[in-house]
């Protein structure tokens, strides 16, 4: 039973862990941008909203994994299908909320620096960032909760579970701690670029996952596979599951979830060059060009 | 704050958990799938044994084997003998090798060998659960510690990396201790070759910033003192003067104010020498702030009485208003936070002084009903030589040192002043809070800063 | 975006070809064991499979090659949709239990 529980909560704590470390990263960013700045130290993004997301993510987690058997029968047996397309979608839409929300002055001229931030944006953009990390935890940790709740019964395999757990866990936060690390420690604006890379491709992949979810409670049509990369990285391999978890990696992908995933990269990328372009333009402005 | 310990001591426990549990997890599978191999030889041995069996009606009884095990024996599409928790039907299909099925309510692996001797197939089922929790059992005994391991290679990560930044901890202790008139070079005794440069650096800029220093002071003083003489020789030439000319007439008059304001400057200059950190030092004491204040204002007195000015106290008579701090410091304070407040305020206006103590601080305020204070200018007005324009026209002989000097003195008592809107209709409001308690230590950090 | 609408269109047409009838099946959980161990199931033809578990603790139906995951409660049944499929071997397992809960599902022409 040792492996299982690895393997399960490896890939739940990988997903949810990645997702921290990005948003974090994120945050780090635009402080140590904004402290070089002359914006009160008031809108600095704090990094508490974190315990309360995490707190929050694993009360709904409990709630969700209580009401599973519930869930799973409504809509015809593919209520557990419609509910995690759902809390998907959100968190797709909720990142590109972010990418829209998150004020990035990459020269002396931003009108962020001259002005600051308005408080509200920051308000909304923790929001944002409180809620991606709760539906991550949701998804992932009701999971967990109904893998451990079914090993809890039989307590033979109990310490084996449990080593197993803990090195999966160990794996998970590790990845996270050194994805952190490795994203701050790159250049400040390299390391926006990546992070809004990873963004845009974590959203593509919230975008696929609920299209094949729907898919596979018949709500959306069948389509043929893409193409079958399995040969090239295997899904269930350590690095196919890694890849799963951070770039939702899927070795045959449907062309519906290629499209979902495509329109999810396109909608953070755009709003970010929205951002941007908004930003350049204000800043001409401001230079009486 | 980024903490470099903590960066080192997360990242290296990250890796090494990374590492050693991904080891682990390699482990686990090698060691599992060799404990497979191991299992499918035994079966192999297995079917060679039960191969070889006479088949009589007791070969079940005379082959005893655990419930993990089952075996047939089938010749000509007939079941020949059996175990007993075997099923009735065939367990796996007429192919030699390895498979799985499921019967009984298990998994069980199975094999089929064909023996053409005897033109016999045998098949021999183990159960995966249980050969499964056999081996894990004995795996997971070796990768323990492994897993075990990490929370006490953690707890030395953090024993070496604190051990590794000492150095560098007990430099800035030293640096935060180090009294603030005190030049000497810090010891390189214990340097490392990452703190070398740090620390010939931190050494020259100090051994620098002392000579900045010895000039300042010694500048200062000197000038002052020098200046001092000429001055007085000029009243008394001024004083003879007044006996051959008209003491009254306008030349005469801007002379004396002239000679005056230099006067006046040169007292100024002096008292922010005297305020200079080592002096205060030497001279800190306990002082009763409330008789302070009230032998400040009795000194003053002409002063207001001069220009018809109403002066009161408040507060400060039953309460403890003791303050650390250097006598002549916070009377150069009051005196400059007094005369200002007369000096800005129309003849027949108001000066208003109060002392009051809360539970964690003595404040002392002086309000009067002037012109008051523009909020842009509320901190260029502590600057040195600052003067507002409004300031030009007025008939004081101001330099533009006396709020620079009451900010430094209210520094040095680690004490705070405020500047708002006073209690009249105009006018300005100087508050200096004193804490109470932390007033030392304050102190301390204030001149190490003010150096 | 006109792009997006044309393939979801175009891919909305090829299913309706694809999926004319749907087959049904039943699978069921006992003792973390799958019975059918093995689904046979027509090519190009979509599939909905009941999954009842008769088990008292939670499973997870998941397998990488028919790229479906779910979660099947103790003592509950539910559907899991699949094709159509090519011609070929899809195996399945029981995530909680993979050591025992195994399965295939077998396309045919």
């Amino acid at each position: 039973m040792f492996i299982n529980a690895v393997v399960i909560v490896l890939q739940e704590i990988l997903e949810a862990a990645l997702m921290l470390s990005l948003l974090l990263a994120f945050l780090r960013y635009f402080n140590e941008v904004t402290t070089l700045s002359a914006v009160p130290r008031a809108l600095l993004l704090r990094r508490r909203w974190t315990v309360y997301s995490v707190v929050l993510g694993v009360v709904f987690a409990w709630l969700y994994s209580v009401n599973l058997g519930t869930i799973s029968e409504a809509f015809d047996y593919v209520g557990l299908e419609v509910a995690n397309a759902a809390i998907h979608s959100l968190s797709c839409l909720f990142l590109v909320a972010i990418a829209w929300l998150f004020p990035v002055p990459f020269d002396e001229e931003s009108d962020a620096k001259k002005e600051g931030y308005p408080s509200i944006r920051i308000g909304m953009l923790t929001l944002s960032m409180v809620i991606v990390v709760m539906l991550a935890i949701l998804r992932e940790g009701s999971e967990i909760m109904q893998f451990a709740g079914g090993i809890i019964g039989q307590h033979q395999s109990g310490l084996s579970v449990l080593y197993g757990g803990l090195v999966g866990a160990g794996i998970g936060i590790s990845t996270g701690v050194l994805l952190y690390f490795g994203l701050t420690g790159l250049p400040p604006s390299w390391s926006l670029r990546t992070c809004t890379l990873l963004l845009a491709l974590t959203a593509g992949n919230m975008a696929a996952q609920a299209v094949l979810l729907l898919t596979q409670a018949d709500w959306l049509p069948y389509t043929a596979i893409a193409w079958d990369s399995g040969a090239l990285l295997d899904e269930a391999s350590v690095l196919g599951q890694l890849s799963y978890a951070l770039v939702g990696y899927e070795s045959t992908p449907s062309w519906l979830q290629v499209a979902a995933y495509v329109v999810g990269v396109l909608a953070v990328g755009m709003s970010a060059t929205t951002r941007f372009a908004w930003r350049i333009s204000k800043s001409l402005q401001l230079r009486g060009v | 704050m980024r903490s470099i310990r903590v960066f080192l001591v997360t990242s290296i426990v990250a890796l090494l958990m990374l590492f050693n549990f991904v080891a682990a997890l390699q482990g686990y599978q090698s060691s599992m799938r060799e404990a497979d191999t191991l299992f499918d030889n035994q079966m192999l041995d297995l079917a060679r044994l039960v191969t070889n069996l006479d088949v009589s009606p007791d070969t079940s009884t005379a082959l005893r084997l655990g419930s993990d095990l089952a075996y047939q024996i089938w010749q000509d599409g007939e079941l020949l003998a059996n175990s007993s928790n075997a099923p009735a039907e065939r367990l796996h299909e007429f192919v030699p090798g390895f498979d799985y099925a499921n019967f009984n309510g298990y998994r069980w692996r199975t094999l089929a060998r064909y023996d053409t001797a005897r033109s016999r197939w045998v098949f021999i089922a183990e159960r995966t659960d249980l050969r499964f929790v056999l081996a894990e059992n004995v795996v997971l005994q070796s990768i323990l510690p492994l897993l075990l391991g990490i929370p006490l290679v953690g707890l030395l990560v953090w024993m070496f990396v604190t051990r590794g930044l000492a150095p560098l901890k007990r430099l800035s202790s030293e640096l935060r201790d180090k009294p603030a008139n005190d030049f000497s070079a810090i010891p390189t005794r214990e340097s490392r070759v990452e703190l070398e440069q740090v620390l010939s650096s931190i050494n020259g800029f100090v051994s620098r910033l002392e000579a900045a220093m010895e000039r300042e002071k010694r500048f200062s003083a000197d000038a002052a003192h020098e200046l001092r003489t000429p001055i007085s020789a000029l009243k008394i030439q001024l004083h003879n003067l007044a006996e051959t000319v008209d003491a009254r007439s306008p030349a005469y008059l801007e002379l004396n104010d002239g000679i005056e304001r230099m006067q006046h400057l040169i007292e100024q200059l002096l008292s922010l020498y005297r305020s200079s950190p080592e002096q205060f030092a030497a001279h800190s004491m306990p002082l009763d702030l409330s008789a302070l204040v009230q032998d400040v204002m009795a000194r003053l007195y002409p002063v207001f009485e001069r220009k018809r000015q109403a002066i009161s106290l408040e507060g400060g008579g039953g309460d403890e208003l003791i303050v650390l701090g250097d006598r002549f410091a916070l009377e150069t304070l009051l005196s400059n936070l007094l005369t200002n407040a007369s000096r800005y305020t129309p003849s027949e206006g108001q000066v208003v002084v109060a002392l009051a103590r809360s539970t964690d601080r003595i404040s002392l305020t002086v309000e009067d009903s002037g012109k008051g204070i523009a909020e842009e200018d509320h901190l260029r007005i502590f600057e040195r030589f600052t003067r507002l324009a409004n300031e030009q026209e007025a008939d004081a002989p101001g330099c533009g040192l006396g709020l620079t000097i009451v900010g430094h003195v209210a520094r040095l008592h680690g004490a705070q002043v405020n500047v708002t809107q006073s209690r009249f209709a105009s006018g300005a409001r100087f508050e200096v809070t004193f804490p109470i308690g932390l007033q030392n230590s304050d102190q301390h950090k204030q001149r190490g800063e003010s150096q | 975006m006109k792009l997006f609408i044309t393939v979801v269109i175009f891919c909305g047409v090829i299913s309706a070809e694809v999926s004319a009838a749907t087959l049904e099946l039943e699978l069921r959980i006992r003792d973390h064991l799958f019975f059918p161990a093995t689904l046979e199931i027509p090519a190009n033809q979509k599939v909905k499979i009941r999954v009842i578990n008769e088990d008292p603790t939670p499973e997870e139906f998941e397998s990488f090659e028919l790229n479906r995951e779910k979660v099947i409660v103790g003592n509950s049944q539910t559907v899991i949709f699949i094709g159509p499929l090519a011609p070929g071997i899809y195996p399945f397992f029981g995530e909680f239990y993979p050591k025992t809960a195994q399965g295939v599902v077998v396309v045919t022409e």
